[in-house]
């Protein structure tokens, strides 16, 4: 699973979002570091709904209603995912801080 | 960008994506890309204008992938494979400039000569149904007119009738004093002289101001001129207020009524203005052909029909010219005159034709050879990749995935060299068109059109599989042997080295071609170089006079005028000589016509026709031709009180094989009274249209002031011939100061060199020989390399068994001559097959050479033996180098 699709997925951890606020949720987070183009946002929502991963949602209720947005939301199975990337990455955490490769912090 | 144009762009990069993705996602990516602009402007104008590019580039990309996606059995790794083959190419920079500029040479030299055949040759001249034009010529076998008779206004005025024909035109190309204001501006000017129904023939109109009326194309009609566009930008500075402004032609006052489009070209560049052609209401004669004509074919209608319905005209010419002289002494009947119409794109075409397939044929072998270069480059390198291959293959990967992977780089070297081939294209046509070096016809509308790109794209297409097949065989005969990883490479693989010596024999064979032409065209040119054409034009200056006819009412005063001119030219400093003539060689045909003999019949039912010069008594002696047999003009004829004439040995020999001329009367066929020509003697044969001519032309010379009475050319326009010490130019100004000083009136025309004048009659031939040639070095340099490169790859391949037999005493030389003799092989065969090919090629050089035969034993032998001189030289280098390796070196590996 690549970066921005974890953060894809991060984003929609919580409730549901449009596309615009998906983008801004993974660029705070990444700190900048991740900046998708509106193209690539789209095509990684498509392929994560092909997947069955997300789904298209209903707005929000109380929003104004603008029908070109377009909310998405974490299925079932994308939970699952999501959740078996962060198993992954903290297993990775862990290796590493073994091996003694992580920072040493000053208290 | 403004917000509105920038969400324009973004809707519409977003309907390129497939129509699934734009019905679910269209919308919302538009509405994110608002928002998200939004803050982008936020951070100032260069933040948003960075945005926006990302934006459109990410939109692009999205756009490839998803159609990708969308396409079934689509290779999965397409895209994939091309970024991985332009990694590739970029690590190995010398082969990808070596490889892209081979290819972008070859394909570019055959993008420009397509481009001067499409647009010059194959394209539809600029006119509505260009196709329906037809030029009107005629022959007359019977006097040794084979064609460019041209049509006389009795036959225009029957063929207007005709049902074959929707409208008809006649005119001609002369040349006219002009003054547009003061008289200290008279210069002269090519005009087209034509009836009024010239703009309905070409479907064209003025682009200010109006076309010529009928009633202006009568005699007594109104004087009118109308311009061309490039006449009008540099006289009248292209003020749009020229219409009704006046136009001084030969003294009289025309009104400028109409200004063609930019662009208008008839019949060729050279015209500046028109005007109305007036014609008598009726003819009384059927010839006179003094004009061209141009139809418009009536839809439907064949050239074929309208040549039947010409030639039942001309047959009927009795009955519809009753009285008519010519028709009555039997001379049309014997002249054999019939109608011999063509499609008017061939009049304007001419000659070039043939040239430009000659060309492509020469650049389409360099391509071929480049091609074949490439592809054994290619072979190399696919021979580098076995092991990576091997392994792909034997990890799962498919024929397509394998065959992605070698196609990917060929792709792209393919484009990137079609793309350097059209640059080089449009810059060679910009050169051509700029220069117009060569005097191709059509010339201004030659360029780089959507037909040369869709051309270039298809061979670079054609060259791309081409390449592609060579490391994908080379992939099938090595097949999925594991074994091969372990095998140490002796032979390289028997088939592929088979394969590749092919190649080879077949780049020997075009290069063979290439430089047994080049060689028959150098041999060509240098008989045009040394081909004397019987006078001497170094030196000396010509320039044209034209008197008009409302100031000079008689030939007399014209000739008397003429006189006096050189009189007065001649005391400038660094004149030599001054003489004039109606016809300078090389320039025009002139007038022509059977002449009769006094006393004697016609001795054959062909009359060969004559050329009718009129010149001053001291035109041999300026040009240098010399008297062969009686004298030079005396001083009554010079005067025109006696009736001698000089004639050329060609004339003898037609008319007088077995008889000396001296003495006997002659004159122009169809002339009434008693009075004839006496020839007093016989000049040296002279060039007429160009110096390569097959057999010397037959002409008679008038003295300037003598035979006034005769149909030989009118003294009004006479070219000027002025021998100087120095250089011919520096008297120039000398000229033109004395001209204006005795009638300001008056202008020099054609000033020039009479040394450019004998370059340019060669220009056509020089055009060829010098593309041919630079393509036969081309295609040396590739044979030679393609040579070279195998057989470095050979030796390479066969290093452990040279030391072997190195270390058990074999001597180096033998060992060179081993590898020659087998590099050998293929170079004879290449030569062999080539020599074949040029048998086979040979007519279509023809019209090219001059005073060397096509199938030129000499020339086809030395340009095999120096090409298997080189080619072995080329197998010789590594060969040796080879052999004086360190037999422990080569097995160390």
């Amino acid at each position: 699973m690549t970066e921005l699709t974890f953060h894809v997925l991060l984003a929609l951890g919580n409730s549901k979002a449009h596309g615009y606020a998906i983008g801004k949720d993974v660029q705070e987070r990444s700190g900048g570091r991740l900046d998708p183009t509106t193209g690539a946002l789209y095509q990684v929502l498509k392929r994560l709904a092909d997947e069955g991963l997300i789904r298209s949602a209903a707005p929000p209720m109380g929003e104004g209603v603008d029908p070109r947005r377009k909310y998405f939301q974490l299925t079932p199975a994308g939970r699952e995912a999501a959740a078996a990337e962060i198993e992954r990455l903290e297993g990775l955490v862990a290796t590493g801080r073994q091996r003694r490769l992580h920072r040493a912090r000053l208290r | 960008m403004s917000r509105p144009s920038a969400e324009r762009v973004i809707a519409w990069l977003v309907r390129r994506h497939p129509r699934p993705f734009v019905d679910t996602y269209g919308a919302a990516i538009t509405e994110t890309f608002r928002h998200r602009a939004i803050d982008a402007r936020a951070g100032g104008r260069i933040r948003a204008a960075f945005f926006f590019v990302r934006e459109v580039a990410g939109l692009l990309r999205s756009a490839v992938v998803e159609h990708g996606r969308a396409v079934p059995f689509a290779p999965a790794h397409g895209l994939r494979e091309l970024r991985h083959a332009q990694r590739r190419l970029w690590a190995s920079k010398l082969f990808t400039v070596a490889t892209v500029g081979t290819l972008g040479l070859a394909l570019g030299a055959s993008a420009t000569v397509f481009t001067l055949l499409h647009r010059i040759v194959l394209a539809p001249l600029p006119y509505p149904e260009s196709i329906r034009l037809v030029d009107l010529d005629h022959a007359a076998p019977g006097v040794g007119i084979s064609s460019d008779l041209g049509l006389s206004i009795g036959l225009y005025q029957e063929y207007a009738q005709l049902p074959s024909v929707e409208s008809i035109a006649m005119y001609y190309v002369g040349e006219r004093t002009i003054r547009t204001g003061t008289s200290t501006d008279a210069a002269n000017a090519e005009f087209l002289h034509t009836t009024p129904s010239l703009g309905t023939v070409l479907g064209v109109r003025p682009a200010i101001g109006r076309w010529f009326v009928e009633a202006e194309g009568q005699p007594g009609g109104q004087k009118s001129v109308v311009l061309t566009h490039g006449f009008w930008q540099r006289r009248f500075g292209g003020a749009p207020t020229v219409i009704g402004r006046t136009l001084h032609v030969d003294g009289v006052a025309h009104e400028i009524v109409g200004v063609l489009p930019a662009g208008f070209a008839f019949p060729d560049k050279r015209v500046e203005f028109l005007a109305p052609l007036a014609l008598p209401l009726r003819a009384t004669r059927a010839a006179g052909f003094n004009y061209r004509g141009i139809a418009r074919l009536a839809p439907g209608v064949g050239v074929d029909a309208t040549t039947a319905e010409q030639n039942a005209v001309i047959a009927d010419l009795p009955r519809r010219f009753q009285g008519d002289p010519e028709i009555e002494s039997g001379l049309l009947r014997s002249s054999r005159l019939a109608a011999i119409p063509q499609p008017f794109v061939d009049r304007v075409v001419g000659d070039i034709r043939g040239t430009l397939w000659v060309l492509l044929a020469a650049t389409a072998v360099v391509l071929l050879m480049a091609a074949a270069n490439l592809t054994n480059l290619f072979f190399v390198r696919a021979e580098g990749r076995s092991r990576d291959v091997i392994l792909r293959r034997a990890l799962g990967a498919g024929r397509g995935s394998m065959a992605a992977y070698y196609a990917a780089e060929a792709v792209l070297v393919a484009t990137l060299g079609g793309g350097l081939a059209l640059a080089m294209a449009h810059a060679a046509v910009t050169l051509l068109t700029a220069g117009d070096m060569i005097g191709l016809p059509r010339l201004s509308e030659v360029r780089v059109d959507r037909t040369v790109v869709l051309f270039t794209a298809l061979t670079a297409t054609l060259t791309a599989l081409l390449l592609a097949c060579a490391p994908i065989a080379h992939a099938w005969l090595t097949g999925r042997d594991a074994a091969h990883l372990r095998q140490r490479a002796t032979t390289g693989g028997r088939a592929t080295m088979r394969l590749r010596r092919s190649l080879i024999a077949v780049q020997v064979a075009l290069a063979l071609v290439l430089l047994a032409s080049a060689g028959l065209l150098v041999r060509s040119f240098a008989y045009l170089v040394r081909a004397d054409p019987g006078f001497r034009t170094e030196n000396r200056l010509v320039f044209r006079i034209g008197l008009p006819g409302s100031a000079f009412r008689d030939r007399a005063a014209a000739a008397r005028w003429h006189d006096a001119t050189i009189e007065r030219l001649r005391p400038i400093p660094g004149v030599t000589n001054v003489a004039t003539t109606s016809t300078l060689p090389l320039t025009l045909d002139g007038q022509k016509d059977p002449i009769e003999v006094f006393g004697r019949p016609p001795v054959s039912d062909t009359l060969p026709v004559v050329r009718f010069l009129r010149v001053s008594p001291n035109l041999f002696e300026t040009l240098h031709i010399p008297l062969r047999r009686g004298r030079l003009f005396n001083v009554a004829e010079v005067r025109g009180v006696a009736d001698g004439v000089l004639v050329n040995e060609a004339l003898v020999r037609l008319y007088f094989p077995s008889e000396d001329p001296v003495g006997a009367r002659i004159r122009p066929i169809g002339t009434e009274g008693d009075r004839w020509l006496t020839i007093a003697g016989v000049v040296a044969d002279t060039a007429t249209l160009r110096v390569q001519e097959p057999e010397p032309v037959a002409k008679l010379y008038v003295p300037l002031g003598g035979a006034l009475w005769a149909d030989v050319p009118s003294p009004h326009e006479m070219t000027y011939v002025v021998h100087t010490d120095g250089a011919p130019l520096s008297v120039v100004p000398q000229v033109r100061e004395l001209l204006r000083a005795s009638n300001p009136e008056l202008a020099l025309a054609g000033v020039e060199r009479f040394t450019d004048v004998e370059a340019r009659s060669r220009a056509g031939l020089s055009f060829a020989m010098i593309l041919i040639s630079l393509a036969a070095i081309v295609a040396l340099v590739l044979g030679v390399v393609g040579v070279y490169a195998v057989v470095t790859y050979s030796v390479s391949q066969r290093r452990v068994e040279m030391a072997v037999r190195l270390a058990v005493g074999a001597a180096p030389h033998a060992l060179t001559r081993m590898m020659v003799a087998q590099g050998a092989t293929p170079i004879l065969a290449g030569v062999v097959i080539g020599l074949g090919v040029v048998g086979i090629a040979a007519p279509s050089l023809r019209a090219l050479l001059f005073g060397v035969s096509a199938y030129d034993p000499a020339t086809c032998a030395v340009a095999a033996l120096a090409l298997m001189l080189v080619a072995l030289g080329a197998c010789w280098v590594p060969a040796r180098r080879a052999a004086r390796l360190s037999p422990v070196d080569s097995l160390r590996g």
